[in-house]
C-alpha cells in the first residue's frame, strides 16, 4: 500500500497563538482578577488608614507643638529595616507589602496557568497542530506578562498611595536595583515554578512545595554545620538565588552601592539563565507515558 | 487464525502503522500493530474495552509514544512532523471534558479557530446550531453530551483530512446520535476526509464504515474492506438430517443449533456458496451477510475460540 500525499495547510503562526494565550491566561483568571482586585483594594485600605492614624497623630502633635510636626515611632516588627532615626517610613513599608504580595501572587500564579491540566492531562493542549515545547513555553510567557503587570501595578498602586500620604521621605535613598527587582523578582518567582508546573505529571504542587522545604533543610542544615560558609552564601546574590530574589527587599535596600548592585545585576542574570534554561528542559521533555 | 482477514486495502494509505508497539508496565496495549486506512476511507476500529484503541489513536497523534514501531499519516512521520501532522487532524477524545472548563462555549470555539488557519467559521455556526450547542454556555456547565457535541465542532469545522473520532456517540442519547452521524456522513459528502471511528458500540455507527479493523489485547485481528466482509463474511441456516457429521466446506467462525436448525458463520471465498453447503447434506434455509456488529462478534469470538 502506498502512502497517500499529505495535503498542504496553512500552519498557524504564533502571534494569535500568544494572544490566544494571553487571554487563556488571563480568562481563567477571573476569580483570581477579583482577588487581585480585592488586594489592591485592601491595601489601598491599610495604607488609608495607616495615613489617616499618622494623619491624626501628625495632628496632634501640631497641636501640641505649632512649630514642628513629628512622628512618632511606630513598631513594625520586621520592618524595622525601615528605621529611620526612630521613625519608620510607612511608604517604604507599603512598597515593601506591595513586592511582598507580588513575590507570593507570582510563586502561586502557575497553580491557574495550568489550572485543570498537569502534564499528564495536556491532551488538548498537546493536540494542537503546533510544537509542543514552544506551545508550553508560549502559555508559561503569557503568564508571565500578567506576573508583571500585576507586580507593577501592586507597587505602583503603593507608590501613589504614599505619595498621597506624602509618606515618601526614604524612597530617594533606594538604588534603581531595589526597583527594578519588584519586577524582576516575582518574575524569576514565576519562572522557578513554572518549570515544577510544565514538567510534573502530576502532583505539581507537592513538588513545589517539597522543594521549598528540602531546600529550607539543606540552607537549616548548611548554616548549622559551616556557618562561615553559609554566611558567604548568605551575602552573596550570585551564589544565593534567595538573596537575588529577595534580598534588596531585606536589610540593603537603602545601603545598596553600585558595586552592590552589580552583584546583583550578575546574580539576575546568573539566575534567570539557570530558570530559563530548566524551564526549556523542562517543556522539551515530556513525562514517558505522554 | 485465516491469513486473509488481513487483506492488503487498495489505495494510498492515510494511515499506516508498521509494528507498533506499546506497554504500560507488563499491560500490553498495542501489540505489532500493522494498520492501513485507505485516504477517502471510513474506517471502523471495533475491540472491547481494553483492546487499545484510545491507545491507537493518541499514539497518531503523538499523544502517546509507542515502544517501537512507527505510525505515518499522510507520508509524514506521527513523531518527527507532529505539528503538520496534527494540522490536519480533527480529533474527538475518549474523555468527555474539556480542559478550560472557565470558558464559555463561544470563547473556545474562539480559542481552538486560532491554531487552525482554515477552520470555516460559517459551518462552525452551521454545526452548532445542528448539534444545538449554546455558545453562551460555560463549559464546566455542560453535560457528557453536550460537551461531546463541542468536540465535534472543534474536530470538523477546520475541515481536516483526517478525522479520529474516540467513542464519538458515547453519551449521546439516541436522537443526538442519529444528527451526529447525520452531520459526519454530511461532512463526508462535502469534505475530502478520511475517517477512522474507534468504537465498541458498532451498530450506533454501522451504516458509515467501509472497513472493519478488530482490535483485541493489542492486536489487530482482522482489517478489511466492507465489501470484501459482505461477500465473504456470511451466516448460513439450515437444516441437518439426523446423523450429520459432515463440516461445511468452509472455515467454520462459529456455529450454533437448536434442534436440526444450524447456523454457521462462515468465511467463504467469495463466490455462491449454497450448492457446496447442499453437497453435504445442508438443507440451506437462508445465506445472508453479517451486519456490522454481526461481523464484529463473530469475528471476535474466532479469536477467542482460535
Amino acid at each position: 500500500m502506498t502512502e497517500a500525499s499529505f495535503p498542504a495547510v496553512e500552519t498557524p503562526t504564533w502571534t494569535p497563538i500568544f494572544k490566544a494565550q494571553l487571554r487563556r491566561t488571563l480568562g481563567a483568571r477571573r476569580k483570581l482578577g477579583w482577588v487581585f482586585l480585592a488586594i489592591i483594594v485592601a491595601q489601598i485600605v491599610a495604607l488609608g488608614s495607616l495615613g489617616i492614624v499618622f494623619g491624626l497623630h501628625i495632628s496632634t502633635e501640631v497641636s501640641q507643638d505649632t512649630t514642628q510636626a513629628t512622628v512618632s515611632p511606630l513598631s513594625l516588627g520586621s520592618l524595622d529595616e525601615f528605621d529611620m532615626g526612630g521613625r519608620v517610613d510607612e511608604g517604604l513599608a507599603a512598597v515593601w507589602l506591595a513586592g511582598a504580595a507580588s513575590l507570593l501572587l507570582s510563586l502561586l500564579w502557575p497553580i491557574r496557568v495550568w489550572a485543570g491540566e498537569p502534564a499528564s492531562r495536556r491532551d488538548y493542549h498537546y493536540a494542537m497542530p503546533v510544537r509542543r515545547s514552544h506551545h508550553d513555553l508560549t502559555r508559561v510567557l503569557a503568564g508571565g506578562v500578567w506576573v508583571a503587570v500585576v507586580s507593577i501595578s501592586l507597587v505602583l498602586v503603593a507608590v501613589l498611595t504614599a505619595t498621597l500620604f506624602d509618606h515618601t521621605s526614604l524612597f530617594s535613598r533606594l538604588t534603581p536595583w531595589f526597583w527594578l527587582n519588584l519586577l524582576i523578582a516575582p518574575l524569576l518567582v514565576y519562572t522557578l515554578a513554572s518549570i515544577v508546573y510544565v514538567r510534573a505529571s502530576s502532583r505539581p504542587s507537592a513538588w513545589l512545595w517539597g522543594g521549598f522545604w528540602a531546600l529550607s533543610l539543606v540552607v537549616t542544615t548548611g548554616a548549622a554545620v559551616a556557618p562561615d560558609l553559609a554566611r558567604t552564601f548568605a551575602r552573596s546574590p550570585v551564589l544565593n538565588p534567595i538573596r537575588t530574589l529577595i534580598g534588596p527587599l531585606f536589610g540593603e535596600i537603602a545601603a545598596t552601592t553600585v558595586t552592590q548592585g552589580g552583584d546583583q545585576i550578575l546574580g539576575w542574570l546568573l539566575w534567570s539563565t539557570i530558570f530559563l534554561a530548566g524551564l526549556w528542559i523542562a517543556a522539551s521533555t515530556r513525562p514517558k507515558r505522554l | 487464525m485465516i491469513s486473509e482477514l488481513h487483506n492488503p486495502l487498495a489505495g494510498a494509505a492515510a494511515v499506516s502503522t508498521s509494528a507498533l508497539c506499546k506497554r504500560y508496565g507488563t499491560q500490553i496495549a498495542l501489540d505489532c500493530l500493522d494498520l492501513n486506512v485507505p485516504e477517502g476511507a471510513v474506517y471502523i476500529l471495533v475491540g472491547p474495552n481494553g483492546a487499545g484503541k484510545t491507545t491507537l489513536l493518541r499514539t497518531l497523534l503523538d499523544l502517546c509514544r509507542a515502544d517501537s514501531g512507527q505510525a505515518q499519516l499522510f507520508g509524514l512521520s506521527s513523531t518527527q512532523d507532529g505539528p503538520a501532522v496534527r494540522s490536519q487532524i480533527g480529533y474527538v477524545p475518549d474523555s468527555p471534558d474539556l480542559s478550560f472548563t472557565d470558558y464559555k462555549v463561544g470563547e473556545l470555539l474562539r480559542h481552538h479557530s486560532v491554531y487552525f488557519p482554515q477552520w470555516d467559521s460559517d459551518y462552525a455556526k452551521r454545526l452548532t446550531t445542528s448539534l444545538e450547542v449554546n455558545l453562551d454556555s460555560r463549559c464546566s456547565t455542560l453535560s457528557k453530551g453536550q460537551v461531546r457535541r463541542v468536540q465535534l465542532v472543534q474536530a470538523l469545522a477546520h475541515r481536516p483530512a483526517l478525522l479520529l473520532l474516540d467513542e464519538p456517540t458515547d453519551g449521546l442519547d439516541p436522537l443526538v446520535r442519529d444528527r451526529v452521524m447525520g452531520l459526519v456522513a454530511e461532512h463526508l459528502d462535502t469534505s475530502p476526509t478520511t475517517v477512522l471511528i474507534s468504537t465498541h458500540l458498532v451498530h450506533e455507527v454501522e451504516g458509515l464504515g467501509d472497513h472493519l479493523g478488530v482490535l483485541r489485547n493489542g492486536r489487530l485481528i482482522a482489517q478489511l474492506e466492507r465489501s470484501e466482509l459482505d461477500r465473504r463474511l456470511l451466516v448460513a441456516r439450515g437444516e441437518v438430517s439426523d446423523g450429520w457429521d459432515l463440516a461445511p466446506p468452509f472455515p467454520v467462525l462459529s456455529h450454533t443449533h437448536r434442534g436440526r436448525e444450524h447456523a454457521w458463520t462462515l468465511w467463504t471465498d467469495g463466490q455462491p456458496i449454497e450448492d457446496r453447503l447442499a453437497a453435504t447434506g445442508i438443507t440451506v434455509r437462508s445465506v445472508e451477510s453479517l451486519t456490522l456488529e454481526g461481523a464484529t462478534r463473530a469475528l471476535l469470538a474466532m479469536e477467542t475460540s482460535s
